[in-house]
């Protein structure tokens, strides 16, 4: 609307004399461009389109590059909450020294740091969250906010969330939920304003800090995670070509993909062998169970050359 | 010169107000694969991987996503393209390229859960019915479950 406003302040201003005179085109014109505005901005019926389901907006409205796209593609990167949780129950005990210290919030400076770190902070806060550190998911849930406000993403962690977050500290499943809601939220707004730069950055912070804790986990000992670790190698491929089809540029950046690209050539020493197994369907449960199996080998060696390279990755990061 | 240049600006116009309405239409799209992700729960939650997976599709085609199931764990896939719960099929594929699943043989449900044995990489394509939608905003959301 105000771009339609500003288009009729602009007739008028520029013919303020001879408006009256304006030629009558120019007015069906404008018309035609008001009707157009006025019809966009109507709020939707609530699937935005006719009843009958039938609608042709042209492709080029919806920009498909607002998604993770390499060569028609669209990756998924695991939720660093679901890595916490897995972590939990492998039995690891729940370990402050694994985040990255809430103060360090206000010393970043570029994008590229604050985007990363509020994946990095997002994954802090799914941990102690799914550890039921209430107190210390209070105060990473306050570091999220200084960066979500610094990275445009200030409405997905308003007050609002902090009164819910903080009315249910008793209740971890609906802090969880919030949570997550909020990266999504902001995941969303982030796509839809041309700002997937951003959001790819704070995917991969996120990433980044969840499988730190694992390696820091699997290095004093805990079997279950080797192999958690070990099936991250599809991910973090995924994840470097979705850096790679990012706009983003500086030193910073391109220092962190070469980073994550040494760090597949340590991931490609992984092996694994997958197996089909027919899935077995339940209609009626609407559940499917996929039965195929995959082994993953992963070497004490290969583990600790992942370790070593992702904690100089998390210090590229977070310092 | 004047019919032009308010001409060309009458155009951009148009296809702003377009942009307006086809950005609103995703976000309540949105709104509806959010409220599938925890229909029918009792002793469970779902919980969003926080990504939101979006494609503009149109006539016969169909967007690939790409992603990593971890075994031991139980995921659902939410689905929608408007009001209608049966605006969009999807299949799900392995790495060898076998469909494990699709909601085409479930009456297109917006929604499946998927229990998952061993970590797999798998390849979800979606697309809408082309009986009942010939273009949209398709939304696609994965949870992962947590027991209450």
């Amino acid at each position: 609307m105000s771009v339609f406003f500003y288009y009729l302040h602009g007739i008028i201003t520029a013919n303020n004399r001879a408006f009256m005179n304006y030629n009558f085109k120019h007015l069906i014109l404008g018309a035609i461009a008001a009707t157009t505005i006025l019809v966009g901005c109507t709020d939707p019926t609530p699937d935005g389109n006719d009843p009958n389901g039938k609608v042709k907006i042209p492709k080029n409205i919806v920009n498909d590059g607002k998604t993770f796209d390499v060569n028609g593609q669209i990756f998924s990167i695991p939720s660093p909450v679901q890595t916490a949780m897995l972590i939990k129950d492998s039995g690891a005990d729940f370990d402050e020294t694994y985040l990255n210290p809430k103060d360090n919030a206000d010393g970043y400076s570029t994008m590229f740091s604050k985007a990363m770190n509020l994946g990095v902070y997002g994954a802090d806060l799914g941990y102690c969250t799914i550890y039921e550190n209430n107190n210390a998911s209070l105060a990473y849930l306050t570091s999220v906010r200084t960066l979500a406000s610094e990275v445009g993403v200030e409405n997905a962690f308003n007050e609002s969330l902090i009164e819910r977050f903080s009315a249910n500290s008793t209740n971890q499943d609906s802090m969880l939920v919030f949570i997550s809601e909020a990266y999504q939220s902001a995941d969303n707004y982030l796509k839809t304003n041309d700002k997937s730069d951003a959001a790819g950055l704070i995917l991969a912070g996120g990433w980044v800090e969840a499988l730190h804790f694992s390696c820091r986990v699997a290095s004093d000992g805990n079997e279950a995670l080797k192999a958690r670790i070990g099936e991250q190698k599809s991910t973090l491929k995924s994840l470097i070509g979705l850096l790679n089809s990012l706009e983003s540029t500086g030193d910073d950046f391109e220092e962190f993909v070469y980073a994550m690209e040494d760090l597949y050539g340590a991931f490609d020493q992984v092996s694994s062998s997958y197996k089909y197994v027919e899935p077995q369907t339940y209609a009626d449960k609407k559940l499917t169970i996929f039965n195929s199996t995959n082994d993953v080998e992963i070497s004490d060696d290969i583990l600790a050359e992942i370790a070593s390279q992702v904690s100089e990755l998390r210090d590229l990061i977070t310092q | 010169m004047k019919l032009t240049v308010t001409t060309i600006f009458a155009a951009v116009l148009m296809i702003l107000g377009s942009n307006v309405n086809a950005q609103v239409t995703c976000d309540s799209v949105s709104g509806i694969a959010s409220s599938y992700l925890n229909e029918g729960t009792e002793n469970s939650i779902f919980i969003s991987d926080g990504q939101v997976y979006r494609a503009f599709l149109s006539d016969d085609e169909s967007a690939e996503f790409n992603t990593t199931f971890f075994g031991g764990s139980t995921y659902r896939i939410a689905v929608s393209a408007g009001k209608r719960k049966d605006y969009v099929i999807f299949e799900i594929r392995d790495e060898q390229d076998i469909v494990l699943f699709t909601n085409a043989d479930q009456a297109n449900a917006p929604y499946w859960d998927f229990k998952v044995t061993s970590t797999m990489e798998c390849k979800i394509h979606t697309q809408l019915d082309p009986n009942k939608k010939a273009s949209g905003c398709v939304i696609m959301l994965i949870g992962f479950e947590k027991q209450m």
